[in-house]
Order: structure tokens, then sequence, then C-alpha cells
């Protein structure tokens, strides 16, 4: 393959075949040569030209995060386990604001810039949540509880991240009530509660249970322990809370609905926002190292399911996210060690 | 023609067309010089963001060592290149068309000519250093080439020689390479990298085909035009990777609105806490009174000293790099050098640098005292 096309013989016919072959050789060699300066194009568009996922860091400026001195989150502030104010101290707890911290940690917020405002369920898709002095505002993010649906992906300035939570519809009523509860139909005719917003509220509807919609589930379970209404049907993970609250007095009961309701976060229009924070939960789900959700789940979700049997709380595993483009440092793909500050600080 | 090869020395006018590509040459030899100056002056144009005034600012404050530095360190990879290119493609015309190899008139063929070999060796190990990993099989592809090529031009008879250098050592080279790449390989095609796939797999595999010679009457013509579009695009891709590399540092740059030496030392408990502007910006300059900034929208901005509260470094952008595949821990996109040399730990994110103020630690801000 390698002779020279101006090795010569001394024959005719020798010569004949060696220059004929001399000159394919030199015919695969040009294509050689061709491929290599197409490899050498590919190298120069690579090197030059090449645009490939923003940085984290493009991210954050696109998402407006850079210069933004205080992280805003809406969250609930009357759901146990999930999402509560402690009106003494003026903090909140929940599995959703460990959550909160963990993404406010990821996007390079200090806990001293991220203020917990009180959102209510309506409120969520439009973003506005009230200060302490009563006026209100728009939030960054919205970490309350928000079922991911179709219905609300299609509304305006509503984008979902990945969820963060699997849970399912389920129904707890006091821990007298007498009849069984292994569907909804079983409620048929009787008072239900569920919130007004509330993705629980249709399949109740569809049962045939006469139904009364509240804006708060706290209120639900208050007219529940008041004995005016006989059951409240919504999200597992919220009536779990309020079952290990009152363990003397309410039921969870497993009604088998299918549909699994998976939370997301809404970062409202702002789709770099929703990058980072799948980025965030991303690294959660991947990074072996980084229990921060599992030691939400650990402290908040997970002590409260002996008292819920047999109704599962939650799906005790993160669910998938899918990877995000992002250009990275060697060091942070290699997950050498947890990226930023861990929210530790309460 | 100044670049490549200018046709048929034997053909009558052949020595007008010698004095006149000799003149050319010399044209090209007076102008390639003034192109490092010329990508400076883009440079502090580009950052200036088209405004005189700060661009005069600029001219003013920033070194040209530093300047220099700069283009030497981000185009260093440029000069092996350019030796390599010149001598793969010059040897590989000396030894396709012999008789199309002038270096009376063509400037590829009188560098080939005079190329000795230790500049292609010193080339070969610069680049060795300085090449990132994904463009080292490039590397052995054109060393290789070179070293094939030179070997048929300069030992005809040897067959031996010709047997191993040309066949034998491209062969043995190109199996250990692909072995060594293949985890790479496997990597980008996970990661749906193709382009890293193609220049981590293909070359070594083509160095097989490219010790000898090409058909005679197109060697001349591919040579010329390869280097005619070589030239032509080179000075706009180095003007593109120059233009993006940083030559001020970027800081996070705490300031308050009452001097430091005005504030008190112990602040009142229960008082409204200092509003602190953080400005991320480029350092032009610090003298004895003030802090000059240039800001991300490219305007220059005066601080004075006392009112800067803190002032921390922050990581450049740019250099974040595009792939995720490594190769025996080394990462596709650094050279030797970086994967050699023990680089500095990660930090955790600075506040400052996402443009907030680092109030939480107030006795870490170390204030400007000048």
């Amino acid at each position: 393959m390698v002779r020279a096309g101006g090795d010569r013989g001394n024959r005719v016919t020798q010569e004949d075949r060696g220059s004929r072959r001399g000159s394919v050789t030199r015919g695969v060699r040009l294509v050689a040569v061709l491929l290599s300066l197409v490899v050498a194009v590919a190298a120069v568009i690579t090197t030059v030209l090449l645009t490939g996922p923003p940085a984290e860091q493009d991210l954050l400026r696109e998402a407006g995060v850079i210069g933004k001195r205080e992280l805003l989150i809406g969250v609930k502030d009357d759901q146990p386990g999930i999402a509560q104010l402690d009106p003494k101290t003026g903090t909140y707890s929940g599995f959703d604001i460990d959550i909160a911290w963990m993404i406010a940690a990821d996007l390079g917020f200090r806990p001293n810039a991220v203020r917990f405002l009180a959102i209510e369920s309506e409120d969520r898709a439009k973003m506005q949540a009230r200060t302490d002095d009563g006026q209100f505002v728009i939030v960054d993010l919205v970490i309350a509880s928000y079922s991911i649906t179709e219905e609300r992906e299609r509304l305006s300035g509503v984008t979902f991240s990945a969820p963060y939570l699997a849970t399912e519809q389920s129904v707890i009523t006091r821990l007298d009530y007498a009849g069984p509860v292994d569907t909804l139909i079983d409620l048929r005719g009787k008072k239900v509660c569920s919130l007004s917003t509330a993705t629980s509220e249709s399949p109740a509807a569809k049962a045939g249970v006469e139904l009364i919609s509240k804006k708060r589930v706290s209120e639900c379970v208050d007219a529940l322990l008041a004995k005016q209404v006989e059951a409240v049907t919504t999200d597992a993970a919220i009536l779990a809370g309020f079952v290990a609250k009152y363990p003397e007095q309410l039921r969870h009961h497993d009604i088998g609905l299918d549909p699994s309701e998976m939370y997301g976060v809404n970062t409202g229009a702002n789709e770099a926002l929703r990058d980072l924070v799948n980025l965030s939960l991303y690294d959660s789900l991947t990074d072996p190292r980084d229990r921060r959700w599992e030691d939400a789940f650990d402290r908040h979700l997970r002590p409260e399911q002996p008292v819920n049997l047999p109704q599962p709380v939650a799906v005790a595993q993160q669910p998938d996210v899918e990877e995000v483009e992002v250009r990275r440092w060697p060091w942070e793909t290699a997950a050498i060690r947890p990226r930023a500050v861990p929210a530790t600080v309460r | 023609m100044a670049l490549g090869d200018g046709g048929d020395p034997t053909e009558s006018g052949a020595g007008d067309r010698t004095v006149s590509a000799r003149q050319a040459q010399h044209w090209l030899l007076t102008v390639v010089p003034a192109f490092p100056l010329l990508l400076l002056v883009l440079r502090l144009w580009h950052l200036s963001r088209q405004d005189l005034s700060t661009m005069l600012v600029l001219v003013q404050y920033v070194s040209p060592l530093g300047l220099v530095s700069a283009l030497l360190i981000t185009l260093l990879w440029v000069l092996p290149l350019v030796v390599l290119a010149v001598a793969a493609l010059g040897t590989l015309l000396w030894v396709s068309a012999p008789d199309r190899f002038d270096p009376e008139r063509s400037l590829l063929a009188r560098a080939t000519a005079r190329l000795p070999g230790w500049v292609i060796m010193a080339a070969v190990l610069l680049a060795l250093l300085t090449w990132q990993f994904r463009f080292l099989p490039c590397l052995l592809m054109l060393a290789l080439a070179i070293l094939g090529l030179r070997t048929r031009r300069r030992h005809r008879e040897d067959h031996l020689r010709r047997y191993l250098f040309c066949l034998v050592l491209p062969l043995v080279a190109a199996l250990l390479a692909e072995a060594w790449v293949a985890p790479a390989a496997i990597a980008a095609v996970r990661a749906q990298e193709w382009v890293t796939v193609v220049l981590l797999t293909l070359p070594p595999l083509l160095t097989v085909f490219l010790t000898g010679p090409i058909p005679s009457p197109v060697a001349p013509v591919l040579t010329r035009w390869v280097l005619i579009a070589a030239a032509l695009t080179a000075p706009f891709l180095l003007g593109a990777i120059f233009l993006r590399a940083p030559i001020l540092p970027m800081v996070a740059v705490e300031i308050i609105s009452t001097p430091v030496s005005a504030a008190p030392e112990q602040p009142v408990p229960g008082a409204s806490p200092e509003p602190v502007e953080v400005l991320i910006a480029r350092v032009i300059a610090v003298d004895d009174r003030t802090t000059t900034l240039l800001d991300e929208r490219g305007s220059v901005r005066f601080v004075r000293n006392d009112r800067v509260r803190s002032q921390t470094l922050c990581p450049e952008l740019e250099q974040v790099p595009y792939s995720t595949v490594r190769v025996h821990g080394w990462h596709a996109e650094e050279t030797a050098l970086e994967w050699a040399i023990p680089r500095r730990p990660p930090a955790d994110p600075d506040p400052r640098c996402s443009g907030r103020p680092f109030d939480d630690a107030p006795d870490t801000a170390i204030p400007v005292t000048r």
C-alpha cells in the first residue's frame, strides 16, 4: 500500500502493473488527505465556533439571579410535615422548606438571603405571595406542594421544574369513622372537604360525594375535627402531616387511586431558572454524597409513616430528573465535592 | 502565488514570475509581524465596547507586557500548528510532485526545504504540552505523516527504512493510540459529542495513508489552496479566539456610600445595615485614591478607595469546558500542561460574584485602606 508510484521495474509488464498499483495507492492517499482536512475543519469548528450549552453562570445571569439580593420563595404555611409556619418563632419547617433551602443554596443564596412567603393555593400560578405587612409580591419560586398537571402547565406564567416528590391522593377521616373507606365511592353522599384548586377535586366530584371546598387544607382539617365534614381528601403527603399531628383523632385511608401526584417547583415564565432548579434536583439525585433530599425525607415524611398506615405518605425516593444540558467545570461533573453552600443554618 | 507552488518553472517568463513571487513573499513577511499588534489593539477596542475614550483609558493603564503575555498564553498552541502544517503540506508536495517543488518561487517549498528536523521535533514537543487532549491524535497524525514523508524523500533506496517508517510505525502507533483513546471515544459516543469521536478515532487511522505521495497533478493545487484557505481564515479564527481571552482580572467589589474611615467601628445595634452595592467588573487600575473598574456593559467606573469595603476575585466564565469526556482522568479539553500541573482546589462560590453582599460574615471583609 505504501509502495511509491515512482518505483518501477525493468520489464514492461511489471512497470505497467506497478504504475497502475501506484496510481491507485496515490488515489487512496488523496482520499485520506482530504479526510484529514475534514478532521482539521472539525477541529477548528469545535474550538472556535462551537456554541455548546450555556454554562451554569450563563443560566444564573439569564435567570436574573446575578445581582438579586434576596430570593423570594412562595411556600405553604399550614401543612405540617410539608411546610408550616411556627407563629412563635416565625420560622418555616417541612419537606418543601428543606427542598427550598437546597435549591436556594445551589442557586448561590446563603440562608440569610432567602425569604419565605406564605402563598395561597390559588395564587401559586400567579406566583403572588403576601408579605408580613399584607402586601402582595411576586416570588421567584413557588415550592408549595404544587402538583404538575397538564392543565396547569398550559397556564401562562407557569413553568414546572422536574418533580421533587411523588405522592398520591388519599382520604382522612376521624378515627371514629365507622364505614369502610376503600375507594372514594364509599364516601358517596358524605360531606367531603377538599381544596378549591386541588387536583383531588375532580375524582371526588366524579365519585358523587358532597364536596365542600375550602381555600386552605388546615380549614378542611379543622372542619373535620369539628365534625362538620366526614372526610378530607387531597394529597397523602399533606394529609399525613395532620394525621401525625392528631394521631388520636384522625385516620388515613388508602383509596387506591392510580395517578400519582408529582410535586414540582413553579419558576413562573423563567425557563433559565427552571433549568437551574432541575440542575439542583439532578445533582441531588445523581450525586451519592448529596443526601439533602434523603435527609429532608427522613426528617419530615418518614417519621409520619407509622401512624398513617396503610397509606404510604409519599414515594421514599426522589423522582427521576432528566439531565440538564449545561457546561460545567470538570470537577463539578466528576462530583469531587458537593456544590455550593449546604443549607445547614435554619 | 506567494504561498503555494506557482507552476512549471521551466516555462517561458519563469524568471519574471520568480521575481514577482519573491516580492509577494517580502510583502507577506512585512505584514505578518503587524498581525499580533493588530490583534492587541482589536482586543482593547473590543473590551472598550468600541468607545474611544474607554479604549484610551485602557491603553493608558493596561501593561503591554501583560497584553503580550495574554496573547502568547492564549495562542501558544498556534506556533507548533503552523510549523507542523507547513512541514506536512510541503513534504507532501515534495514527495508527490518533485518537479513542481520550487524553493525559489514558493514560500511553502522554501520553508519546507529549510526547515531543520529539530524545529519539527521542538514543535511536536510544544504541541504535546499545549494542545488539548482531544487534538493529540491529530498531532500524532501530523508528526508521523511528516516523519514518513521525510523518510521517503531522503531514503529513496532504503526499502527497509521506508517499510518501517511509512507502514509499520504508523500501524503500530495507530493501534496503540486507538486502544488508549477507546474509553474516551466510548464516553464521547455516550455523550453524543460526535466531533470529539471523530477527532479521537479518525486521525490515527488516517496516518497509515498519509506517509506517501498523492497523485502528482493534484498535489500542487491541493497544497496551494489549502494554504490559501488557511491563510485567509486564520486571522479571523485567531482573532475570534483572542478576543475571548481575558486580559483583565474579574472582581466583585462591595461599594458603600459612606467612606470606610467615617463609619463607626462597631455597628450600632438596631441600626439598619449600610446599603452596599456589589459591582462585578474588571480592574483596570488601582492607585492611591481610586480603583478604576470596567463594568460588564463596557463603562468605566472610578470608585474612591475609601468606599470599597471588600473585593474578591471571580472565576472566568469563558474557561468552562464544553466537553464532558475524559480518559484516564484527563479531560478532553485539558492540555498536558494543565493535566500535569496542580490546579487550585475548587472553592465555594462567593456570593459577591453573584452580586450579593458578603454581609453574614462582616469580619472577613477586608477594607481597602491604601
